[in-house]
């Protein structure tokens, strides 16, 4: 066989190769450019809001639907959205009546009304949808029955008895039912469109929605195109035609996108780029990037099931000898808050404002009291303290952090080792109660202490330390729903909170600030502390 | 035919028709000659090669803790019983592992667990032209400027330029991909604004990441090209073609080069599986939509469905490119036997 001969061969179908895939790859690079990009992280797990989880989900979430209720980005108050008014409250907080806005349209322009969003409701309860967040509607009469055995659907008190009513009757008081009816994995969805196309309604050429946009095509890993809805109920007020959701996971990769301006807000920077940016773009300079507060708290959980952290003296004694503000000076540096408590400051019960209570500061002094003491109270010396592991992620900020709470330990006679997990075997591990010390972090859907508080109840999923504290329970399942005012809501979470504190079953690390950066002719995009800007106001002035 | 019942028959053909594959490739060899053969027993090994890994990868993913449905908030215990029936992972696990090979032949990986909206079949379709685009496009760059630099190199042994390019070889090798990226976007991306920081929509967007994928392979071409071509031109034939008053330039680029490229050829096979894999990096650092960041993110997500369909993707791609690397091999050079 002639060499010469078949090497060229080889080379033209390279060649043609090479042609059709740029040809295929590049197709699309005549796209028309969208009027505003957003990097929103990773790809979203679904468009469909009853199985999506993260907060990049409901960012894309929120330009394709609207709830009952909507977050005014300015107050955080909750609005009335496809609901004509605020809701009426029985007197005994166990009725919520909606009453439902006229003319409301899917975005193929089929009719909206309450027997519908009954049906989504039903639906998202649904074992076989296999929801994620059931048990935000756990609250509502047999919704828990509903969603663990696939029976009594009719028995769960959601009930349409007009197209314009809604009614939800609850078990037990939620006062913070409004905020949780403002969350996206409860948005609603296409009754018609579900059963027509079922599994597949979720691919944009079969998609109905009734936000301001509509989704055009999903790239995995590149980007997710919304168009303007002309159905959606203020449509009028929608300035953007077209906005890309470009999924681009790496902060790097984003912070190189907004430089080069091919995006106009991005969700996340380098770490390591944080004091340059606050230099050139901070609040003293173009004020496109401002990291400002929200409400997420990030911590380290003990497993107090495991000698000697079954003290909690001991617990006390680790919590002190970390020192918060070196850290959020010298590793995070974006303006974080050092946390001296769950809930972070900022958090409302309502009308009121929640004012958490805080652990004692950095003081070694205490703490080697502290833990002498607590060691004796278990008959040990600090050197029979074994080598305890620290399971912290792969970040590089996680890394630092871990280093530091090292460090800090050591100067207290305590050896630990740091061990680096992925994110799924830490939570794993976690879970099942197999670690001694671990990284964690909690970030808030709605504006209200339970919503962190919550986590340490004992049969909680969330608790994950072996921390049981009857009162604690109480308070926060109990009495505090059922109190007569905000002011004794937030008197009572308090309280909770001292006793959880005082038990130290975690170390509170820092508050999360939100790190995203804005084009100066970005306008409507409001910075508050749940991070959450609702698309239908953003708009373009350059 | 029940899922598990297909897995069987699947498993079984895994088995057989390889062995059947390999026993025609050694009756060919003697009728129909080499390159029939070497295809036939290629094609077996390849059979069994993927039955090994899928197995192995199937078997792994699930001994690791955590699975796909783990997360940081709290779950009811239904409703992960809820998930894990939506994906069959309430069943025995010797049936979900029959139930996964049995989609194998049609290249049915099951829906993705992460990304609930795709199976994994439309994942890999949607991300294998970008990353293939790249992938060619950094082999392009390999030859491109690694044979000149060779020849460069080797026909004026000794000199500045010489020792400057094989100095320049050794430090594109050690540098990652990821750092040269870094030092290239600086100048080529935001001081003139000539190419995109990120992002395959525009024609230009692939000439960085291709180059920054493609330069340590580059260089590694150079040097192999470099000390190829010395040796040959130290041989007898050399000496009787210039005796023969044929010019430098078409003894070294008619004739001793071809005798230099062998070792390229051999190289190839390494370079493309190490061009695949450093596209997991490349393509985070430059947003490209390609398979790349599947591949790690999959089995850090705990996504068996689609880790599984990147495993076999790779374990396709590295074997059929060495095999077609070997061909070449073969074909240039008379005195390698395929088999």
């Amino acid at each position: 066989m002639g060499g010469g001969f078949t090497r060229n061969l080889v080379l033209l179908g390279l060649l043609i190769l090479t042609g059709l895939l740029f040809r295929s790859v590049l197709a699309d690079a005549t796209l028309p450019p969208a009027d505003l990009v957003i990097a929103n992280g990773p790809d979203p797990r679904s468009l469909d809001p009853a199985v999506t989880t993260a907060i990049a989900d409901g960012r894309v979430l929120s330009s394709l639907f609207e709830g009952l209720l909507d977050v005014d980005p300015r107050t955080l108050e909750p609005v009335p959205a496809l609901a004509a008014t605020m809701p009426e409250v029985s007197e005994d907080g166990l009725t919520w009546t909606f009453a439902i806005r006229d003319g409301l349209k899917w975005s193929d322009g089929e009719p909206l009304d309450a027997t519908g969003l009954r049906w989504s409701f039903l639906r998202f309860l649904d074992p076989s949808t296999a929801a994620r967040f059931t048990e935000l509607l756990y609250g509502v009469r047999g919704a828990k029955a509903f969603n663990d055995t696939g029976d009594g659907q009719d028995a769960v008190g959601i009930e349409a008895p007009d197209a314009r009513t809604l009614i939800f009757r609850l078990e037990r008081p939620v006062p913070h039912f409004a905020a949780i009816l403002t969350l996206f994995p409860l948005y609603p969805v296409p009754r018609h469109a579900v059963l027509r196309f079922g599994a597949q309604w979720v691919k944009p050429e079969h998609y109905v929605c009734n936000g301001p946009f509509r989704p055009v095509f999903w790239r995995v890993r590149d980007r997710i195109r919304v168009v303007k809805n002309p159905h959606y109920r203020c449509a009028d007020e929608v300035a953007l035609q077209t906005v890309d959701y470009l999924c681009t996971e790496s902060a790097a990769a984003q912070l190189n996108l907004y430089v080069n301006d091919r995006a106009d807000i991005i969700t996340e920077v380098p770490t390591a780029a944080v004091p340059e940016l606050i230099r050139r773009y901070g609040e003293d300079a173009t004020g496109e990037f401002r990291p400002t507060a929200r409400l997420g708290t990030f911590f380290y959980r003990i497993n107090t099931t495991r000698s000697p952290f079954t003290n909690r003296k001991v617990r006390l004694a680790l919590s002190l000898a970390v020192d918060r503000q070196s850290i959020v000076e010298n590793v995070t540096r974006a303006g974080e808050l050092p946390a001296r408590s769950l809930v972070p400051p900022g958090t409302r019960c309502a009308s009121v404002e929640y004012e958490p209570p805080l652990v004692a500061r950095f003081d070694l002094a205490r703490a080697k009291t502290l833990l002498a003491e607590g060691l004796q109270e278990l008959n040990l010396t600090v050197a029979d303290v074994p080598v305890f592991e620290v399971l912290y992620s792969a970040d590089v900020v996680d890394q630092a952090v871990a280093e530091v709470l090292q460090k800090q330990w050591e100067t207290l006679g305590l050896r630990c080792r740091l061990v680096n997990m992925d994110g799924g075997s830490i939570r794993t591990a976690i879970r099942q109660l197999d670690y001694a010390i671990g990284r964690s972090s909690w970030i808030g859907d709605f504006n209200d202490p339970s919503n962190f508080l919550e986590l340490f109840v004992s049969d909680s999923g969330g608790n994950r330390t072996g921390f049981e504290d009857a009162a604690y329970d109480s308070s926060i399942t109990e009495a505090a729903p059922r109190a007569a005012s905000d002011a004794e809501r937030a008197r009572l979470f308090r309280a909770a909170e001292t006793r959880l504190l005082a038990e130290a079953p975690f170390i509170p690390i820092y508050h999360y600030v939100s790190r995203s950066m804005v084009k100066p002719w970005v306008r409507g995009y409001h910075r508050n502390v749940l991070d959450w800007h609702p698309p239908r106001w953003w708009s373009i002035e350059r | 035919m029940t899922p598990a019942l297909r897995g069987l028959v699947v498993l079984a053909g895994f088995v057989v028709v390889p062995a059947i594959l390999f026993w025609l490739g050694g009756r060919a060899e003697r009728s129909h000659g080499r390159l029939l053969s070497f295809a036939c027993r290629r094609i077996a090994w390849l059979g069994w090669t993927a039955l090994v890994v899928f197995t192995l990868s199937f078997f792994l993913m699930r001994a690791v803790p955590g699975g796909p449905f783990d997360d940081e908030r709290r779950m009811a215990p239904q409703v992960k019983r809820n998930l894990e029936a939506r994906f069959g992972l309430d069943r025995p696990v010797a049936e979900q592992y029959l139930a996964a090979l049995g989609g194998l032949p049609s290249l049915d990986f099951g829906p993705c667990m992460t990304l609930r909206d795709f199976t994994v079949r439309e994942i890999i379709a949607q991300g294998l032209p970008p990353s293939m685009l790249l992938g060619l496009a950094a082999l392009a760059w390999m030859l491109l400027i690694g044979v000149p630099v060779g020849v460069l190199a080797a026909t004026r042994r000794g000199s500045t330029l010489d020792v400057t390019l094989t100095a320049l070889a050794s430090l594109g090798m050690a540098v990652p991909n990821f750092v040269l990226a870094g030092a290239l976007m600086m100048p080529l991306v935001f001081w003139s604004g000539w190419l995109p920081a990120a992002g395959l929509t525009t024609v230009d967007a692939v000439l960085l990441p291709s180059f920054c994928l493609g330069a340590p392979f580059a260089a590694q071409v150079a040097r192999l090209v470099r000390t190829g071509l010395l040796e040959v031109l130290t041989q007898d034939w050399v000496r009787t073609a210039r005796a023969k008053g044929l010019s430098e330039r078409r003894v070294v680029l008619g004739h001793a080069l071809r005798g230099a490229m062998l070792p390229v050829v051999t190289f190839l096979g390494p370079a493309l599986a190490g061009i695949l894999t450093g596209s997991l990096v490349i393509e985070q650092v430059f947003a490209i939509p390609g398979v790349g960041t599947h591949f790690v993110q999959s089995a850090l997500n705990r996504d068996y469905t689609l880790s599984l369909g990147m495993v076999m993707l790779y374990t396709v791609l590295v074997y059929g490119l060495n095999a077609v690397a070997d061909l070449i091999h073969g074909l240039l050079d008379p005195r390698v036997s395929l088999s």
